[in-house]
């Protein structure tokens, strides 16, 4: 066995704390990283993962310092190091990766101006002109394409994906021999994600360097990490091999997070619950820093703090459990009965999933789209001329039965929103209709378009900005039954905001509090009471979970559903996230560029993708399970501003034919609720 | 005595009743109390908290006026053809005095001839007395209003030791009315732990440092109140008026410019400015196009023209107004509303960037989603996320109304000149600089006077803005 190349030994760090004393964010945690290996440490935010990237390259913010321990980069001590030695060892040694492409490049220098920057700091780049040719070979090396123009250019004229690439040719520059990647796919897109990830796999075998990968999406973890560092309230819980973690982890928290992945298989008993937060820093602790919130509890969790016991090398865990004999020597001896368990379920679920969708809905749809086209005029120069149009929808059909969840899939740039947008009114559509329970949204006049409101909502992404942050709880949540009218005497509407807080599981005391006092879960929660304050018959949920820790997301899915069940809802659930697809909805229908390119019943969609994006979208999607060939679809969405000709994914299919470049497909049937939107599938008679 | 209520005193004390009314609001409402409590957990806001209502009193003190009676002079009555029956009606004072005036009235009737330093037994410039042998000498003639008590020949010395006797009573006197503010406090407070919690700085609100920034204020106050009983603390003018007198009467000028301004102002900022960066379409349109036509008026030329017309029309219709003070009410009135058309335009800019911003935010779709009308949303949402602008432009603002009447008394359109105010005060001392020797202490003491006030009133915004801002906030209590 080689030595390790990054050994952490005992690292502490703390942060200050008001006129208190200093609280450790991270409580003595090791781990080696051996050459050309990943691992991937993971948990809730707040665990103090990025606290851990942050305190290894010594780029803690000015409140935080890493007090004891020693983190040891081929024997030698970074945290004795002066910080000029320092200097030398970050981006030669060890690079980072940060998470927002977007504010990680500065807006004002080309990308050759900033690559060669870190090549003029540390190395001897020679002439201008070999410095520029070595900027153009990295560019290269991490797939920008037309790399000697692109040197060129300002970070703004890239896309997200682009820039991601960017910012890991600069941390690459100098061949470091570890990288540090803290969340570095979760603001991309899953199609863009996987070209990262596979570029980051790529340079990996390439030049054997050292990835500490910094996540939450534990389906990146599956296909990247070779081993795995569960992480909480500070300190390591649970190191494993993936295999020995994916296969049986030991820890009631990994466990639960696992459980936590939304599944089509958990659809009938919802998603695993990790009650209670995060604990804040500065909680004082007698015993184990999961007792409150891990159900397994024994008695001794509360008076002792467990050891991490086991081979680090393949699978240790810090839990009085395993000290039992739960064995930590035979991962394959599976502990966890959640597994077991959700094996024998399956079968009946799916069964009962199959007789739900073969009842034909003897009523009419709820919601009819016809054609639904939005256009957003671009208006340039003096008199403000339309020059062109945005073709954010172009041309969506859907119906949504009463009751059903149809969730609408695609990356960011597709339209989704746009689609939710125009249901609600709040977008003008140019074309199409938009039938609500036989009504034309169009022909509604002012009171009629103030009643529709009661019976359509909305809940969107950020919980932190679609609440008014100078509102009370009382105030956000009465806003509708004010404008709607409901209730007579302000006392009337108090019983009902309680009720409503009662339904989505906040105490009634949260009525006087303001939004910036909850969590991002609880925050969603309360977006959601406001949306039933006014008991609508259809919710559009725009990326309600994205915002969210896994844990947080089960919670708010699991909460979804109830209501559903409850009330009677409808929802469009608009997503990327395709593992919360297979567990809310019934339906799905995939959006690219403004169309819909395939739809049907989500276990036909989601297990037998027939449209060539679908394929590539859902091969992108990391999974917990193993998978075999992956599509990583080349290029970005292109701008709906001008849309290819025919087939708008041709330029990026992999099974393009020249046919495509000419003719829009329509829709084709290819099972009793199964359509897709593409030539190729049509059967060879139509051709 | 006559009471006189002019315009600008009645919308004053409106604004004290709304003041009062929306504080018993707020204390009946747990929530709206929360954020103001925070405001008083600010050490600083606290610290400002009796400077301002300092001036605030001397403010309000001067905005109760009346017209003293006069005396009728003995034997007018009684001429022989009037009937002896029927009492003659009252005849009032054509002077308009305030109740401020009546608390200074040593100050006001202790005019000397002309300049004298602060605290000066002497003229600043020397006279030509004639003694009584018939010579005639040039010395500093003696003040008739200081230093009066002093033995004949006046020493420095003397005069030293009389200020040190003065003062020191003075500030006694202040250090004794602070022992009582305290121990009342102690008494309101006393479920907190009373005295010794105000000393530890535990109460929920930070007395401690309102009671020391009162300690220097009742002090200083002590002490200049024992000194100007005798002498002209800050100087007198070049009519010999005292200037420590002048300098308060300017706290109402101030005081009235920069709180009635904002009530013209605010209203038409709110409504322009968000209206238009939330309606858009032709409301934005219509909106941009006034305040950019407004701002490329040079506002000084604007403001000029319109004072000067309002003067034409109060020097047309003299029969409407039965004293001076009211013809110069009427003018500072008028100041008001101009200032106030012509500086909405900044702060409706914000606004309007700032409701574009807010009306992208996912909130106020949300509000458009439950179906709250437009109004509803620019009311609830709108204007109260972009109320943090408006506090700040208004604090900052409420400085530059101050100062933009002394540039507009210096040209001569700003206040009446038979009205005392800083602005005038500042404009004397461009003449009073450039003489030699300089008399300094009017500009001085406009200067310590505004400077005091604006600093406070700065202060105390910016507590009030932290406190209102539930970020900041926020971070506050987890820090």
């Amino acid at each position: 066995m080689s030595s390790p190349l990054l050994r952490v030994e005992g690292l502490v760090t703390t942060v200050e704390n008001g006129s208190g004393p200093r609280v450790p964010v991270i409580d003595g945690v090791s781990f080696d990283v051996r050459r050309g290996e990943t691992l991937a440490l993971v948990g809730e935010s707040g665990c103090g993962k990025s606290m851990t990237a942050l305190s290894l390259v010594r780029l803690l913010p000015d409140a935080a310092q890493a007090v004891a321990g020693r983190v040891l980069l081929e024997g030698v001590d970074l945290l004795g190091l002066p910080e000029a030695a320092m200097r030398d060892v970050r981006g030669r040694r060890m690079a980072m990766i940060f998470q927002e492409p977007g504010t990680s490049l500065n807006p004002v220098l080309t990308l050759g101006e900033q690559i060669g920057e870190v090549l003029r700091r540390h190395a001897d780049p020679g002439s201008r002109a070999t410095e520029r040719s070595r900027v153009i070979e990295l560019l290269q090396s991490v797939g920008i394409a037309e790399p000697a123009q692109r040197v060129d250019e300002y970070p703004f004229q890239l896309s997200g994906g682009m820039r991601q690439r960017a910012m890991i040719a600069m941390a690459l520059a100098l061949e470091p021999d570890v990288l540090i990647a803290d969340e570095p796919t979760t603001a991309l897109d899953v199609t863009i994600q996987a070209q990262v990830l596979e570029l980051l796999r790529d340079l990996q075998r390439r030049r054997g360097t050292a990835i500490v990968l910094i996540t939450h999406d534990l389906g990146v973890v599956a296909s990247m990490a070779d081993r795995i560092g569960v992480m909480y309230a500070g300190q390591l819980v649970e190191v494993a091999t993936r295999k020995a973690f994916l296969s049986g982890a030991l820890h009631p928290y990994s466990r639960k997070l696992l459980a936590a992945i939304p599944a089509f298989a958990r659809r009938a008993d919802g998603l695993a619950v990790i009650r209670g937060q995060v604990p804040a820093p500065g909680t004082v602790w007698s015993g184990c820093r999961f007792a409150d919130r891990c159900e397994e509890v024994l008695s001794s969790c509360r008076d002792a703090l467990p050891t991490l016991i086991g081979d680090a090398e393949r699978h240790a865990v810090r839990c009085f459990r395993a000290v039992l004999g739960e064995g930590v020597d035979l991962p394959a001896a599976d502990p966890t009965l959640m597994l077991r368990e959700g094996e024998v379920r399956r079968d009946a679920i799916v069964a009962e999933a199959l007789h739900a969708a073969a009842q034909p809905d003897a009523r009419k749809p709820l919601l009819v789209l016809e054609g639904l086209r939005v256009h957003f005029p671009i208006r340039r120069g003096l008199l403000r001329r339309t020059v062109g149009h945005v073709r954010a929808v172009d041309g969506v059909s859907l119906e949504i039965g009463r009751g059903q969840t149809l969730a609408l899939v695609g990356e960011s740039g597709c339209g989704k929103t746009t689609v939710g947008k125009a249901i609600l009114g709040l977008t003008a559509a140019t074309a199409g209709r938009v039938c609500f329970d036989g009504e034309d949204l169009a022909q509604l006049g002012r009171s009629a378009l103030r009643r529709y409101r009661r019976r359509v909502q909305i809940v969107f992404q950020d919980p932190f900005g679609s609440l008014d942050p100078r509102m009370q709880v009382s105030e956000l949540v009465k806003e509708g039954l004010r404008a709607q009218s409901i209730g007579i005497s302000e006392a009337e509407r108090d019983a009902r905001v309680r009720r409503l807080l009662d339904q989505v599981g906040l105490p009634a005391s949260a009525m006087r509090r303001y939004p910036h006092e909850f969590s991002g879960g609880q925050r969603q929660r309360l977006a959601i009471a406001r949306a039933l304050a006014v008991e609508p018959d259809l919710i559009v949920c725009d990326e309600p979970t994205s915002a969210l820790d896994v844990s947080v997301q089960a919670q708010v899915l699991n909460l979804l559903r109830e209501l559903q069940r409850a009330l009677g809802l409808s929802y469009l659930f608009i997503t990327h996230n395709l593992a919360a697809v297979e567990f809310i909805a019934d339906r799905v229908a995939v959006m690219y560029l403004g169309r819909i390119v395939e739809e049907g019943a989500v276990q036909a969609v989601l297990r037998d993708p027939r449209h060539p994006y679908t394929q590539a979208l859902l091969s992108a999607v990391p999974g917990v399970g193993e998978q075999s060939d992956r599509i990583v679809l080349a290029g970005e969405i292109p701008s709906p501003v001008n849309p290819p000709s025919g087939c708008s994914f041709h330029p990026r299919c992999p099974k393009a034919q020249p046919a495509c470049r000419e003719q829009v497909p329509n829709a084709i049937r290819l099972a009793d609720d199964h359509y897709a939107a593409c030539q190729l599938l049509a059967p060879r008679s139509a051709l | 005595m006559k009471i006189v209520l002019l315009w600008s005193d009645g919308l004053l004390w409106g604004l004290v009743l709304v003041g009062l009314l929306l504080v018993t609001q707020v204390r009946r409402h747990e929530h709206l109390a929360v954020p103001w409590r925070r405001v008083g957990q600010s050490r600083v806001a606290m610290a400002c908290l009796p400077v301002l209502l300092f001036f605030v009193c001397v403010g309000l003190l001067d905005s109760m006026h009346f017209r003293p009676q006069l005396e009728r002079a003995p034997g007018a009555a009684a001429s022989p053809g009037t009937a002896v029956a029927a009492p003659a009606a009252p005849v009032y004072s054509v002077e308009v005095l305030s109740a401020l005036d009546q608390v200074l009235k040593t100050l006001r009737a202790s005019r000397e001839r002309t300049y004298s330093a602060p605290l000066a037994t002497h003229a600043y410039v020397k006279e030509s007395i004639d003694r009584p042998d018939g010579t005639t000498v040039r010395e500093f003639p003696r003040l008739a209003h200081a230093g009066m008590g002093l033995a004949a020949p006046v020493t420095p010395a003397s005069v030293a030791a009389d200020l040190l006797e003065r003062g020191a009573i003075g500030a006694l006197a202040g250090g004794g009315g602070w022992m009582l503010v305290m121990l009342l406090l102690a008494w309101v407070v006393r479920g907190e732990g009373g005295l010794l919690a105000i000393v530890r700085d535990t109460t929920s609100l930070r007395w401690r440092a309102a009671l020391a920034a009162l300690l220097v204020l009742l002090v200083v106050t002590g002490v200049l109140g024992a000194w100007a009983l005798e002498y002209h603390v800050l100087g007198t003018d070049k009519v010999g008026q005292d200037v420590l007198y002048l300098a308060l009467k300017s706290v109402r000028t101030a005081l009235v410019i920069g709180t009635l301004t904002t009530v013209v102002m605010l209203p038409l900022a709110l409504a322009l400015g968000i209206a238009a960066g939330y309606l858009q379409g032709w409301v934005d349109d219509a909106v941009q196009f006034v305040y950019t036509t407004l701002n490329s008026i040079p506002s000084v030329l604007l403001i000029a023209a319109a004072v000067l017309l309002m003067q034409v029309f109060i020097d047309g219709h003299a029969d409407l107004f039965q004293t001076t003070a009211e013809r110069a009410d009427l003018r500072l009135l008028f100041l008001c509303v101009i200032l106030g058309l012509t500086s909405w335009t900044g702060l409706a800019r914000l606004l309007r960037a700032e409701a574009l911003k807010l009306r992208e935010l996912e909130y106020v779709q949300a509000a458009r989603a439950l179906g709250v009308s437009s109004l509803g949303i620019m009311a609830g949402h709108v204007a109260r996320n972009a109320m943090h602008l408006a506090i700040i432009t208004l604090a900052m603002e409420f400085s530059g109304l101050v100062l933009a009447e002394a540039v507009l008394s210096y040209i001569g359109v700003g206040v009446d000149p038979s009205m005392i105010s800083f602005g005038s005060m500042i404009n004397a001392a461009r003449l009073e600089l450039s003489r030699e020797p300089a008399v300094w202490w009017s500009l001085a003491a406009a200067f310590s006077f505004m400077f005091v006030l604006v600093l406070a009133a700065n202060l105390l915004a910016d507590a009030v803005r932290d406190a209102f801002d539930p970020r900041v906030a926020g971070l506050r209590g987890a820090r």
